[in-house]
């Protein structure tokens, strides 16, 4: 049994201009000890899913519409606040993508960070704090016991961020997801905390959602990728597969429009057009658009990923029915 | 802080001498005198009367002389009340503006703390309309139609207590409330405004995210922030409710410092307007100053600057 499994998640907005169809139909699984990335652009519903499993969908205007996710045998979505509260925090933890906005400036770092322990383990504040200590050792803060009394503003964004991982890892979840947690960093700092999410990963054997749209740092990491565009999931795969069998022209294109990637002097290759308009959605293949292998069933035809290879799943209607070469 | 708290006493001492000089001048400049209206005094009479409180001499000497007093913390006979001194009506008629003032701040803040923090947790629900609607009554009604009509539905028609007077302490219900009211509904408003602010920032999210309840997120992660404009709000409230009212103390017939506030400017009182002037300016310096170190002690940015 995997530890998540999220099955035909949908999710809407309701605002004032009309229905957002920010999810639809996204299911995955995440087994034990698995570090699975969720790639897409900006609106694509990456965050919004993670959210939605930690309850921190803000609702109204958000509404899940049905689906489920299921951790260790319990319907996350199904709980109230009150019975989520005894999962968030210990076994599934999530870390955020700026470290300068989520740490409380009225509060000392000790305080947030041994908030889980106080909440969750009903520990005293003595042994609670010489974990706080481990941690920020852990994580690499020097000089932990002095930061401990020390307040969020004094600390620079990669600390803060080390800080978050520390609190976020203090309970050793089974379960960490991860918003875009390198995005608001430079890119020095970047590296330091993908390692430091690594070596934790090591030690505490925890599963990890890293939510990103970089698909470098997500290839450095992550077991397997799926890959996320307009609220739906386009292909998944174990990461080498996504890399190197792709099945999915969406995902293609992408890798594509890797700067690092193209022949230096000319112009960068981008996707053509813009991501659709989850207002008015269209009929059939949301990339058909933008997309360079586009045929006329594209904009008719339901749209779901199908495994078109061991452990490989695509959306793209003509991958699964012509076996299309990308 | 010792320093920052000792800089900003001897940053009060300059703000209370031009404040003196100002109103000086001004009480000067205004037409009448402290014994205008006594109409039978003869020219004699009046010219003794002048030259018993000094009101005959050169107006610079006139002045200086005031200020030397001032230093000394003398502030001066009152003209309207012979025989007392502007020392001695303070100090019987501060306590008992103290006290009416103490008991509508507890009125106000237990009553707008609650609406506020109820109205930013239930947002845009009953709970949120029904006490800001009261909180909008409460700021447009005047206290003089507040205490008219409290004592017409709770005295005259309840009988639950009287109508005027400052003696049982059921007599306090009345005049707290009154004067209460709109202060209780100012700070629903902050308190409702400052607690939506924090209640968005991400921070809060985190809090939730690590499995916190709802009194946790209130009491531990939002209250703080949420709080800092009640503060600000507070220290000018408080030194403008223990200084007194004068229509709450007038429509209930309270012995406090309100009135002679009022009634000082209309009679020409010189040392009396002076006093109060001095005092009700040295007491929201004081409480202003306590707001900021409170501020100081609530946010933990400001305290390392």
């Amino acid at each position: 049994m995997p530890l998540l499994s999220v099955n035909q998640l949908r999710i809407s907005f309701h605002t004032r201009a009309g229905v957002v169809r920010a999810v639809q139909d996204v299911s995955f699984q995440i087994e034990r000890g698995e570090a699975l990335g969720i790639v897409g652009e900006s609106g694509s519903g990456k965050s919004v899913t993670c959210y939605s499993i930690m309850g921190l969908l803000p609702q109204p205007p958000g509404r899940i519409e049905g689906g489920q996710a299921v951790f260790d045998g319990v319907d996350l979505l199904a709980l109230s606040h009150r019975g989520l509260n005894k999962y968030r925090g210990l076994r599934v933890s999530m870390i955020f993508q700026d470290p300068m906005t989520s740490l409380n400036p009225y509060l000392r770092i000790e305080e947030q960070l041994i908030e889980p322990l106080l909440i969750h383990e009903k520990m005293d504040r003595p042994a609670a704090r010489r974990r706080a200590l481990e941690m920020l050792v852990a994580v690499g803060v020097t000089d932990s016991s002095h930061r401990l009394r020390m307040y969020p503003h004094q600390f620079s964004g990669g600390m803060r961020q080390r800080v978050m991982i520390a609190m976020a890892l203090i309970t050793k979840p089974d379960l960490l997801i991860a918003d875009e947690p390198t995005t608001a960093l430079d890119v020095t700092v970047q590296a330091q905390i993908l390692d430091l999410m690594k070596k934790m990963r090591e030690e505490l054997g925890m599963a990890i959602l890293l939510i990103s749209h970089d698909l470098g740092v997500v290839s450095g990491f992550c077991d397997r990728v799926m890959v996320m565009y307009a609220g739906r999931v386009m292909e998944s795969a174990r990461t080498a597969d996504l890399f190197y069998d792709t099945k999915h022209p969406y995902t293609r294109a992408l890798q594509k429009s890797i700067p690092a990637l193209q022949v230096k002097g000319q112009e960068l290759y981008t996707i053509a057009g813009a991501p659709p308009d989850l207002l008015h959605p269209l009929a059939g293949c949301p990339f058909a658009p933008r997309c360079g292998y586009v045929v006329d069933y594209c904009a008719r035809e339901e749209v779901a990923p199908l495994e078109v290879a061991p452990a490989h799943g695509s959306a793209c209607l003509r991958v699964q029915k012509e076996k299309l070469p990308l | 802080m010792i320093r920052f708290v000792a800089r900003r006493f001897l940053e009060t001492i300059p703000v209370l001498f031009i404040l003196a000089t100002v109103t000086f001048f001004m009480m000067r400049l205004a037409p009448g005198g402290p014994f205008a209206s006594e109409k039978q005094a003869s020219k004699e009479v009046r010219a003794r009367m002048d030259a018993h409180y000094g009101l005959d001499k050169p107006l610079f000497q006139q002045y200086l002389l005031q200020m030397r007093h001032l230093l000394q913390g003398d502030l001066g006979p009152s003209f309207k009340y012979p025989s007392r001194t502007v020392n001695e009506i303070i100090a019987q008629a501060f306590p008992v503006s103290a006290e009416l003032g103490l008991e509508a701040l507890i009125v106000a803040l237990v009553l707008g703390l609650m609406a506020g923090m109820a109205a930013a947790l239930k947002q845009n629900t009953f709970w949120d309309h029904f006490p800001m609607s009261l909180a909008m009554i409460g700021l447009c009604v005047p206290t003089f139609v507040m205490g008219p009509l409290l004592i017409s539905v709770f005295a005259l028609h309840l009988d639950w207590c009287n109508a005027a007077g400052w003696f049982l302490p059921r007599d306090r219900v009345l005049p707290a409330l009154t004067l209460g009211a709109f202060y209780a509904a100012y700070i629903a408003r902050l308190a409702r405004g400052g607690l939506l602010e924090v209640l968005r920032q991400d921070f809060i999210r985190t809090a939730r995210a690590k499995g916190a309840g709802a009194a946790r997120i209130l009491f531990r992660h939002a209250l703080r922030g949420g709080m800092l404009p009640v503060v600000s709000f507070l220290g000018p409230a408080i030194a403008g409710l223990l200084t007194g009212s004068f229509v709450v103390e007038t429509i209930f017939g309270i012995p406090g410092l309100g009135r002679y506030f009022v009634t000082a400017a209309f009679n020409r009182d010189y040392c009396m307007i002076m006093g109060s002037v001095l005092f009700y300016a040295a007491f929201v310096i004081v409480m202003n100053l306590v707001v900021d170190i409170v501020l100081v002690w609530l946010n933990p940015k400001l305290r390392f600057e």
